[in-house]
């Protein structure tokens, strides 16, 4: 069918229907397709039918029609739709007063169009095209004939006996390389350029279309300048090498060989001279007085992305490694970066030495070298290092300005990627990033230490607390740096591993090692450092740092308890600060009443702890420990105008060391608030227990007068009232405050897993007996009202 | 060491109970029966010095002042295992050794007579204290040596230390059989003025109840005074536990029965008791809770007064608490006190006066580590409710049969204080009538102006201004 829409539609020579043929095959067939090279046998065979001659004068008349194939002209119309080409090939054949063969034209399409050719409109299209071509028939393959080159055995992959037959026939033939050189270049540019956009047209970005759209007029100059060098040695020839000039002013003109140095060192950032660096876009441009074609630049451009990610990642690191106070992680990312783009380097070396190992190969004309670099295969090997490249540089530019951990953060946001090449990648970087901050936390788990002069760690420490304060100021999360692989529960327990060793080592000076650490060491050493960022919850690293932190907190529990005897300093402060010991209370005010009563400023502190001495002498407190009953001491509050005793005095219980930790200054504050409340109400209780008593024995006196009985009878209401009361509210406080607030500090304290665990129950006890006994400044209303 | 209290046993009785209250004590403080801590006592937490001193060898020695006429039980608590635990200088035992006979007036004589030499011991043991809260003085009211003398010393006792504290735990008679002392209504009543007039306070032991709940509740036929005093001993130990294992609240004598007293002749306090078990009887363990305790308590059937709960004769008065003490021991959850009052008070299980706020205190306790119950939890009530009085109507009832009488007053009215004339009596009559009164007047809202109706009015109206 094609044979008769091409004789009766076009009435071109023998030759136009072989061209006709070819460009069938070569749109027909796909591109790349592994019977794609057959085509050219194929096409190889039509000329040899067609002219009926022998294959080696058929070859002159196969070339000149490759060399016309080469032109891109088909690709004018390519993006038209088939109607309008339709409609244009009516109007020529009309323009041509060729009416009959218009309407037969219209018949043979619509038949066309009902079979199963696929690629009808490229199809019309080569017809068009080849209605175009001037009626000379001859002339245009005289050239070719005149000055035979081995085209398509260098685009030829499959080393065939016949094809290199038409090598050895061109080394024989010798000579004129220069040209045969020239023309081979023009056709692998033309070449890559015809296919590169059927691959990658729907990929095109704005960037490489940009570059496509830079096709000018002075692409013609050397173009110009190297035809004319070739119309030197092909005189005579004109006007075919006009006619062959205007097919590839569309196509470019660098040679393939140039365009891939220049791609291949802008690989590496250089610029050459087709691809200049662009300072406004930051990549390559390629220089406009070099006419490429469209799809050239466009595959020139896009190969040349790769050189503007390396260069922006090589100034990422560039800026990374010139600050100064970066830290260590984002040296590691450097330093990760930097072997990314070694193994980059590898590949681009590996590149240059076959573009070499071509140049030579050519040179020594040695054909062998059938596996030849093209833009085409530098293009689908530029995209596995093109995608690395990118994510690569994304990360770089995602944690710009970062350091530390949120470095780490930010690096880990991008290992969530559906694509296992980039995860891979971005593990491996990430691990990289991540070592320094695992070294760091190995030691901190393992031996409290903290080495991290750039502030990276997600744990800061603040070198002017010292002792007491240790545990609470000392250490704190750096939120900032804390990634976002470790949660904040996770980064606590971390800071509480570490303060621990810290704390048993300074305060609680205990040198004996955890236990397990030797184990937890070994493990923390064989486990890899993706276990920080890849493992889940229930991960071996996540249940070694657990068992890290439960180890050092019963370490420091124990301590607490055993060495430094925790425990009983709460008991001891509630038997005396919450006059939990009531007989010792009552003696001791019995013992300081006639002190206390005289002004504030005439008591003595010596006097009073002579007092308390025997008041402890005296009851069963002797029986505490020497260490309780040398913390406790009497303490004067601050004395104001016109202050009894009463108003100032008050116990007090050194806490320093370890225990210290739970027993802060601020919460025994709170302590002595609440004893000052508590001690006044057991004052009033002890006033109103001998105005009982006076009263009663009064009363077994005053017996005999009558008359006072009406008064003695209101006073003992009065009393009693007074004495119901107290009584009242002793046992509010005893029972549903200081008992029930205890009976749930208790069991907190038993199974704490770590000292923050009673520290925090301890506050919770202090301010639920603060609030209950209305001392807090929300129930404070409740004190007024209830004192009025 | 504070709060030292000295213990007068009066009497027949007043020495056996006493004799049982300081076994519990030595058993409970873990002190043997020469007076030695038990190697396990080591717990230094308990207060042995309320009610022990220790000689200079470290030995224990009760606070107690062993008094009788007769020397039948004094010697039958030296001839025991107990015999090295009291100082033999605080057993004082009549040299004629004849007794009161059962007579009020021959105690109270023999006592002035011999008041010289007991005041000598109670000196030396006041002296021996740092600051002595008080005395308590255990007797019963119907014998002679314990009602008798025991009236006597109450009344020396408040003019010798006025200002320290006397607390009796006074054995009323069994009501429901015939005593073989005739003039028990005598001595009774005559006791009974000094408790009310000089006292404290006085915790009522009554031994018709005792027997009735040995009988009832712990199915003991015909029960021993061994056993009765079990009981006693138990109460008398319970009711001190606040001060032997001090605490916040409670630590002392005052700080215990000030609340519970309101004016000074109320003073009289039942106790119950729960679990009441049998050492025979196998022991069925129930799961006891505050509340199930405090319930229990409130039963009459635990109360230790006979009077308790009984109807009132006078169907006006509505008898009432007038204060009650819990004391419980054990392993308590304090949190649960608060809910278990509330429950008693959502369901009235209560009935308090009228006239001024009251309420169930609770002290929780702790139990003797070295005596093992089968019991997690145990109450005692310290109360003091109006029907108390009912007990002192019915003295009075048996006072009056035998006074109108005036039966068997021969053996009084040789003594000094019956010499001239009868009066004594007739004074102790009116002195508890008035005591009854005061009770079913503390029933009333209008008890805050009783007294007023004895003297003048204006008087009282200027008191209220006060």
């Amino acid at each position: 069918m094609i044979w008769r829409l091409l004789v009766h539609g076009i009435n071109q020579p023998y030759y136009f229907g072989l061209k006709v043929r070819f460009q069938c095959i070569s749109f027909i067939m796909p591109q790349g397709s592994p019977d794609g090279n057959n085509a050219f046998s194929l096409l190889h065979k039509l000329c040899v039918k067609l002219t009926g001659k022998n294959q080696d004068d058929a070859l002159q008349h196969f070339r000149s029609i490759l060399s016309y194939l080469s032109s891109s002209k088909v690709e004018l119309y390519n993006g038209l739709d088939e109607f309008y080409i339709v409609e244009k090939i009516k109007k020529k054949l009309q323009s041509e007063n060729r009416d009959q063969d218009a309407i037969k034209f219209a018949e043979l399409h619509k038949k066309l169009m009902h079979g199963t050719v696929k690629n009808r409109q490229a199809l019309l299209i080569l017809l068009l095209h080849l209605s175009d071509q001037p009626k000379s028939n001859d002339t245009i393959l005289m050239p070719l004939l005149k000055d035979p080159c081995p085209i398509y055995q260098l685009e030829r992959p499959n080393r065939d006996s016949r094809y290199s037959l038409v090598g050895n026939e061109q080394s024989r033939r010798g000579g004129n390389v220069v040209s045969s050189r020239n023309s081979t270049q023009n056709f692998s540019t033309l070449e890559s350029s015809t296919i590169f956009p059927l691959q990658w047209s729907s990929t095109n970005d704005k960037k490489t279309s940009g570059g496509v759209r830079m096709t000018s007029n002075t692409t013609l100059n050397r173009f110009d300048s190297q035809t004319s060098r070739k119309n030197s040695t092909t005189d005579g020839f004109k006007g075919s090498v006009t006619d062959s000039r205007t097919s590839l002013t569309s196509l470019g003109t660098v040679s393939e060989r140039v365009l891939l140095k220049e791609v291949i060192y802008s690989f590496q950032g250089i610029e050459g001279n087709v691809l200049k660096n662009d300072p406004v876009n930051g990549g390559f441009k390629i220089e406009p007085k070099i006419g490429l074609s469209k799809p050239a630049q466009n595959a020139v451009l896009r190969a040349a992305e790769l050189g503007w990610l390396h260069n922006s990642i090589k100034q990422v690191c560039e800026d990374r490694t010139m600050c100064q106070t970066a830290g260590l992680v984002s040296q590691s990312l450097v330093a990760a970066l930097r072997q990314e783009l070694t193994e980059y380097y590898c590949l681009v070396a590996i590149l240059e030495a076959q573009l070499h190992q071509e140049d030579g190969a050519d040179v020594s004309g040695q054909n062998s070298n059938v596996d030849a670099l093209s833009l085409r295969r530098l293009a689908v090997w530029a995209i596995e290092p093109m995608a690395r490249l990118r994510c690569l540089l994304a990360v770089a530019e995602a944690t710009r300005g970062d350091r530390g951990g949120a470095l780490a953060g930010g690096v880990h946001a991008f290992l969530q990627h559906g694509d296992p090449l980039v995860r891979e990648t971005m593990k491996h970087i990430l691990g990289a990033v991540c070592t320094p901050l695992y070294i760091m936390l190995s030691r901190w788990i393992l031996d409290g230490e903290l080495e991290d002069r750039y502030g990276e760690f997600f744990i800061a420490t603040d070198s002017s607390v010292k002792g007491d304060r240790l545990w609470h100021d000392k250490y704190s999360i750096r939120e900032t740096m804390l990634p976002t692989f470790i949660s904040m529960s996770q980064a606590r327990k971390i800071l509480s591993t570490g303060k621990s060793i810290n704390f048993l080592r300074e305060v609680c000076e205990d040198h004996t090692p955890v236990k397990g650490r030797e184990a937890l060491k070994q493990a923390l050493e064989k486990t890899s450092v993706e276990a920080l960022f890849m493992e889940d919850r229930d991960g071996g690293l996540q249940a070694m740092m657990d068992t890290a932190y439960r180890e050092t907190s019963l370490r420091v529990l124990n301590v607490m308890n055993e060495k430094y005897c925790f425990q009983d300093h709460l008991q001891a402060l509630r038997q005396f600060l919450l006059l939990g010991q009531g007989d010792f209370i009552r003696y001791l005010m019995e013992l300081l009443e006639p002190e206390l009563g005289k002004p504030a400023s005439t008591l003595y502190h010596h006097n009073l702890s002579g007092i308390l001495e025997s008041a402890i002498r005296a009851t069963n407190v002797k029986h505490q420990s020497p260490d309780i009953l040398n913390r406790l001491d009497v303490h004067l509050l601050e004395i104001s105008p016109g202050d009894t005793g009463w108003d100032v005095f008050s116990l007090n219980y050194h806490v320093d060391g370890p225990i210290g930790a739970i027993f802060t200054p601020e919460e025994m504050t709170k302590y002595l608030k609440l004893f000052n409340a508590l001690w006044r109400t057991k004052r009033m209780e002890w006033i109103l227990s001998r105005l009982w008593k006076r009263q009663v024995t009064s009363a077994k006196m005053l017996r005999k007068i009558l008359e006072l009985r009406p008064i003695q009878q209101q006073t003992h209401l009065l009393i009693s009232e007074m004495v119901h009361f107290v009584h009242q509210m002793q046992y509010y406080i005893l029972f549903e405050v200081l008992e029930c607030s205890w009976a749930e500090l208790m069991p907190q304290v038993q199974q704490a897993e770590s000292l923050d665990d009673i520290i925090k129950a301890h506050n919770a006890f202090l301010l639920t007996v603060a609030k209950r006994t209305l001392l807090t400044k929300e129930t404070k209303v409740w004190n007024v009202l209830l004192m009025s | 060491m504070p709060c030292e209290m000295i213990t007068l046993q009066l009497g027949q009785c007043g020495n056996q109970i006493g004799f049982e209250f300081w076994k519990r004590l030595c058993a409970e403080h873990g002190i043997n029966q020469e007076g030695i801590l038990e190697s396990f006592a080591t717990e230094g937490t308990d207060r042995k010095d309320v009610f022990f001193y220790q000689a200079d060898d470290e030995h224990y020695i009760p606070r107690a002042v062993l008094l009788d006429l007769e020397p039948r039980v004094i010697h039958s608590i030296m001839n025991s295992e107990y015999a090295k635990l009291y100082n033999p200088e605080n057993i004082y035992l009549s040299k004629h050794g004849g007794g009161a006979g059962n007579n009020w007036a021959s105690g109270f004589s023999q006592g002035g007579k011999l008041s010289e030499e007991i005041f000598d011991i109670i000196d030396r043991e006041a002296d021996g204290s740092d600051s002595l809260e008080g005395f308590v003085l255990c007797h019963s009211i119907a014998g002679g040596t314990g009602s008798g003398m025991g009236s006597y010393l109450l009344e020396r006792l408040t003019d010798h230390f006025p200002k320290k504290l006397i607390e009796t735990y006074s054995v009323f008679p069994n009501q429901d059989e015939i005593s073989d002392v005739v003039v028990q209504p005598y001595n009774s009543l005559l006791t009974l003025k000094r408790l009310t007039q000089n006292a404290d306070c006085v915790v009522v032991l009554d031994n018709t109840a005792l027997n009735r709940i040995a009988t009832d509740r712990l199915h003991i036929q015909n029960p021993s005074f061994a056993q009765i005093n079990t009981l006693v001993s138990t109460i008398m130990s319970v009711s001190t536990t606040t001060l032997r294992y001090p605490s916040y609240m409670n630590n002392d004598l005052i700080g215990l029965i000030a609340p519970l007293i309101p004016t000074p002749r109320l003073h009289f306090l039942m106790t119950g008791y729960t679990p009441l078990t049998n050492d025979q009887e196998a022991v069925s363990v129930r799961r006891t809770t505050v509340l199930d305790v405090m319930r229990r308590l409130l039963q009459p059937k635990n109360m230790m007064v006979s009077a308790a709960h009984e109807r009132a004769t006078d169907r006006n008065i509505q008898h009432c608490y007038i204060s009650i003490l819990n004391i419980i021991q054990g392993e308590v959850d304090p949190t649960q006190v608060h809910k278990s009052l509330q429950r008693i008070r959502e369901r009235k299980l209560a009935q308090f006066i009228p006239w001024g706020p009251a309420s169930i205190q609770v002290a929780l306790s702790r139990k003797s580590p070295y005596i093992q119950s089968a019991h997690r939890v145990s109450g005692l009530m310290l109360a003091n409710h109006t029907n108390i009085s009912s007990l002192f109507e019915r003295a009075l009832q048996q006072f009056d049969k035998l006074r109108r009488r005036e039966a068997f007053l021969e053996q009084f009215r040789k003594e000094n204080v019956f010499e001239d004339n009868l009066d004594e009596l007739d004074d102790s009559r009116d002195v508890v009538q008035e005591l009854v009164d005061e009770y079913q007047a503390a029933t009333r809202a209008d008890y805050l102006t009783w007294g007023t109706n004895t003297s003048s009015a204006p008087q009282s109206t200027g008191v209220s201004v006060i």
